[in-house]
């Protein structure tokens, strides 16, 4: 322990006598301080709030990301480069240990500059909220400065049904043209129609959702919940012009329906296929801790609401400190992932190698759109067929589909706990989130490639010429 | 020279040889920038105006402008696809400013956030915002770096005339109060015309202060403003079309052979707007401006008219049929603001220049007005008939209630001209008389007045109501305090006629 120790201290003095992290300190209070002066945001203060958070945020992950990846792709293959490594391993000091010290310096330094950004992203926040008028504040404090807990209508097994409805039609047929039937294909459009008729508010008849806030009942208690919704019109002139979008006269009714605290909006215009949120003034919930919500429109077509993104109550769960402090510790797994990755790599390669590896991994990471859309559309070479749209299968593409389905399969364990977007948009950052990515990122990843790299390190021959130019 | 000495003052030297050579470089930059454009060495413009970060950013990113400016777009559109808009402005901005002579990109940027996210936002004032944002990227920046392109200026026009001058949006009718609130804060309260004389008088100090804020909030020259409004106004000022014509007008000063029709067109396009509601009426109960026709613009929108029916020859026929349409407006609304005689002047000119636009072509002015207003009722539907009378009497009330007085005696004078007419017809038939003859005038006025009084059915707002009360010196039960003989000389709200 104590030999980890002492590497850990002698990495984080070179750090500090190449000054890098007096200059990765001033580039992070500069940014952060900086960046609100000007950037330009919506003229909203919740537009400026989140602008200002996953602006200032993603600049300091952004900035210790590449610092850590230089730092850790350097730190070993550049000692042995410039043989001052030859002369650490010849001390009765283990290579594992020579690793872990790397990481663990590596680490600590991170981990103090991203505590003091993040206590200075966070004192700007509070400060610039302060400054706002006390009505303003509420409302950011319910919606964005907050952790907030989501709930949706239980979701009814549409797909038993559909295999029952399916079953009763059968039997009513005859033997010789159910065999004529592609079962497959009817019992898809089966589970589609009755999904469908769950979904779907019709023209001139209301909606109803019930969700169950039973167990967050108390902390809902006299604050407002927002409803956040989405339907679609699925209007055949949005698949040939998305941007085209019609909007719908609506009404909500929240509240159980005989209580006499039944709440109704003014009449809106709200667009399809977007999101949009809606206050729900404190207490309409019901003794058993129910939100009863009532959806009325001038629509003279179904409107969609779907079981996934249709309709979600968002409540306060937690506090803004917790929610950030559970957020800045995943952002730091992500930090020790790319520390992990880049000394992994400087074990075996040489310093330009080891950061070409390293960079081309965190672009990767940053591709995830391009992956998922080729992983989806199932080809990324083939011709775009410009009737549907969509990429045709080219022949490289059985080999680069398969492979990219494992990159993004990687990518998404580390990249599907994303606290920027959770914490600029007011979700909760869970604490069981906060353990599983600590899990997933720091046990099971960066373990795995910590063997692998101190393995490596452990079998790399020394005495080997090396280029000390 | 001692080395010590040579040693202390190298670096020295060095930075005011840098800052020599910095200042000569800019003396000769804009020498060499006309030289580039003169000698064809460059496909792109040097860029004017722009701020240091700006031109330092141009310059330094050189090729590589094109392709951050796709990420930008591409991050652009994907925030939009799920709905988060907060990054919007940042990201319009970088796009333009890497590709700040590309006209596309600010037409497409400012298109998006005026139209698309705008729509997508529930609430009125934030789609507002959204209008206001696509305006200002194209006319506080767009227009500074390319001041001469005439799609920007088309475009531009187009935002005041279709996004905020016409009713696709829901909130059409916020962002135009939210547009003329602005708009009177810098124009003064008092709807109207501007008087340029007074504005123009040197010792107007307040005149000069706004001049100065159209120039340099709106973009607004306080000339060009002069000259628009005397060659096609008088406009309202305060309302999208009068702004919707400035930029197209002031586009045709850079507008190629090409260009020049378009620009017409939005100019002609929106004139007729201008006229079918360019006037503005404050209602003082409900705290919000109403649209009117605006009948001052009549002779300027046909002279625009005829203008394009002269410029556009392969568009005649339809010109022709929409300046006919046109005309029997302008008969239509000069009669009902109770100004006969300009009615009957246009009526005239209307007979003269397009002869089928009369039929039959006996039918005196009155006759043809009321033929025009009740020409989908049949004779036999009395129902039909006394409900056209109903809402022109229904109408009269209204203005009355908000204070336009003529439109008010107008509307009354209209309604009994309907009555009279259809009277008229049945004369001599006493068998008709009972089965689809009408009440009398005064008993339909009575009941259609009943319904605005009574709470319960008036659609007026309650401080309204109580301002018709008082314009008909009615008292009120509940509050006999206010009882007022009206606040304007009583006007013949009846007309004295024989039913």
């Amino acid at each position: 322990m104590q030999s980890i120790y002492t590497i850990a201290k002698l990495t984080i003095k070179s750090a500090l006598r190449l000054k890098l992290a007096l200059i990765l300190s001033a580039l992070l209070l500069a940014g952060v301080i900086g960046l609100p002066l000007i950037i330009k945001h919506d003229g909203t203060p919740d537009g400026f709030m989140q602008i200002l958070l996953s602006y200032t945020m993603a600049m300091s992950v952004s900035l210790l990301s590449i610092s850590t990846l230089w730092i850790a792709c350097s730190s070993i293959s550049r000692e042995i480069d410039g043989s001052q490594m030859q002369m650490v391993v010849v001390k009765p000091v283990s290579r594992w240990q020579i690793w872990l010290g790397k990481l663990a310096g590596i680490l600590f330094m991170n981990g103090a500059l991203l505590i003091l950004s993040g206590a200075v992203i966070f004192s700007l926040i509070q400060y610039r909220a302060n400054q706002l008028p006390d009505q303003t504040q509420d409302y950011l404090r319910n919606k964005l400065l907050v952790a907030r807990g989501s709930a949706k209508p239980p979701v009814p097994d549409y797909e038993e049904e559909a295999q029952k409805a399916l079953q009763q039609q059968l039997d009513q047929l005859p033997d010789r043209e159910k065999a004529t039937m592609n079962m497959e294909v009817m019992a898809a459009h089966m589970v589609n129609q009755i999904k469908s008729s769950y979904e779907q508010a019709l023209p001139g008849f209301g909606k109803t959702w019930v969700i169950d806030l039973s167990e967050a009942q108390e902390d809902v208690a006299g604050r407002p919940i927002f409803l956040r919704i989405k339907f679609y019109d699925f209007d055949p002139k949005t698949l040939y012009e998305p941007l085209n979008i019609s909007t719908y006269r609506c009404v909500w009714r929240f509240g159980h329906p005989e209580s006499p605290k039944i709440y109704q909006t003014a009449m809106m215009s709200l667009a399809a296929n977007t999101y949009h949120e809606i206050v729900v003034p404190p207490d309409r919930l019901d003794d058993e801790g129910k939100l009863y919500i009532e959806f009325y429109s001038d629509a003279e077509k179904p409107l969609y609401f779907q079981f996934s993104d249709g309709i979600e109550a968002l409540y306060r769960e937690g506090g803004f400190a917790m929610n950030f402090f559970r957020g800045q510790v995943i952002i730091f797994l992500w930090i020790a992932l790319l520390a992990i990755i880049g000394l992994a790599a400087s074990s075996f390669l040489s310093f330009p190698v080891a950061s070409f590896v390293a960079a081309s991994i965190l672009i990767i990471g940053f591709s995830g759109g391009v992956l998922t859309d080729v992983v989806e559309q199932g080809a990324a070479l083939g011709p775009v067929d410009h009737e549907t749209g969509m990429r045709q299968k080219g022949t490289l593409d059985y080999v680069v589909v398969p492979f990219f389905t494992v990159l993004l399969k990687m990518v998404n364990l580390a990249l599907d706990y994303n606290p920027v977007e959770s914490i600029s948009s007011g979700r909760s950052v869970t604490w069981r989130e906060m353990f599983k990515a600590v899990t997933t990122i720091g046990i099971i990843m960066g373990g795995a490639i910590s063997t692998f790299g101190m393995v490596v390190f452990s079998r790399r021959e020394m005495a080997l010429p090396q280029n000390s130019d | 020279m001692d080395e010590n000495l040579r040693h202390r003052l190298y670096k020295p030297a060095l930075w005011a040889l840098t800052i020599v050579l910095l200042i000569v470089s800019s003396t000769t930059q804009t020498r060499l920038n006309h030289q580039r454009r003169d000698l064809g060495l460059t496909r792109l413009e040097p860029l004017e105006n722009a701020p240091p970060a700006l031109a330092f950013t141009t310059v330094a990113l050189g090729g590589f402008r094109g392709l951050i400016a796709n990420i930008l777009w591409v991050r652009a559109m994907k925030l939009q696809e799920d709905d988060k808009f907060f990054e919007m402005v940042q990201l319009s901005d970088w796009i333009t400013k890497l590709q700040p002579h590309f006209n596309d990109v600010w037409i497409f940027q400012a298109w998006n956030m005026a139209y698309n996210v705008s729509v997508k936002l529930k609430d009125f004032d934030q789609r507002w915002r959204w209008v206001r944002r696509g305006i200002e990227l194209l006319r506080d920046e767009g227009l500074m770096y390319n001041p001469s392109e005439t799609l920007l200026f088309r475009e531009l026009a187009w935002l005041y005339q279709h996004k905020m001058g016409q009713n696709m949006d829901d909130a059409h009718n916020y962002y135009k109060n939210a547009w003329a609130n602005e708009m009177s804060e810098v124009l003064g309260e008092e709807a109207g015309p501007i008087d340029y004389d007074d504005w123009l008088d040197p010792e107007n100090e307040l005149a000069k202060e706004r001049i100065e804020e159209l120039k340099e909030v709106y973009k607004l020259d306080f000339s060009l403003m002069k000259e628009v409004d005397e060659m096609y106004g008088p406009l309202e000022w305060r309302l999208p079309e009068a702004h919707a014509i400035y930029w197209a007008y002031k586009g045709l000063q850079y507008a190629k052979r090409e260009d020049l029709v378009t620009l017409r067109r939005v100019i002609y396009q929106t004139m007729e707007l201008a006229f079918e509601r360019g006037r503005l009426i404050w209602n003082e109960a409900a705290e919000v401006y109403e649209l009117g026709p605006n009948i001052e613009m009549i002779a300027s929108c046909n002279r625009a008219f005829e203008d394009q029916i002269e410029t556009e020859e392969d568009q005649k026929v339809n010109i022709k049929r929409a300046h006919r349409n046109f005309l029997r407006m302008a008969v239509e609304q000069l009669f009902l603001h109770n100004r006969e005689t300009a009615a009957k002047k246009w009526f005239d000119f209307m007979k003269e220049t397009y002869p089928e636009a009369v039929n039959p072509p006996y039918l005196t002015l009155d006759q043809y007005v009321v033929e025009r207003v009740t020409e989908s009722v049949k004779d036999s539907a009395v129902d039909q008939i006394k409900s056209v009378i109903e809402s022109y009497i229904g109408r009269s009330y209204y203005n009355l209630a908000i204070g336009q007085y003529d439109q008010a005696e107008g509307y009354k004078a209209f309604a009994m001209r309907c009555w009279k007419r259809h009277q008229a017809k049945l004369e001599g038939i006493d068998s008709a008389q009972g089965r689809v003859g009408l009440p009398p005038f005064s008993r339909i006025d009575q009941e259609v007045l009943n319904r605005m009084l009574d709470p319960k059915q008036t659609g007026l707002n309650p401080v309204s109501l109580q301002r018709l009360k008082s314009e008909l010196g009615i008292v009120d039960e509940n509050n006999p305090e206010e009882e007022n003989a009206g606040n304007r000389e009583q006007t013949n709200d009846s007309p004295d006629v024989e039913e």
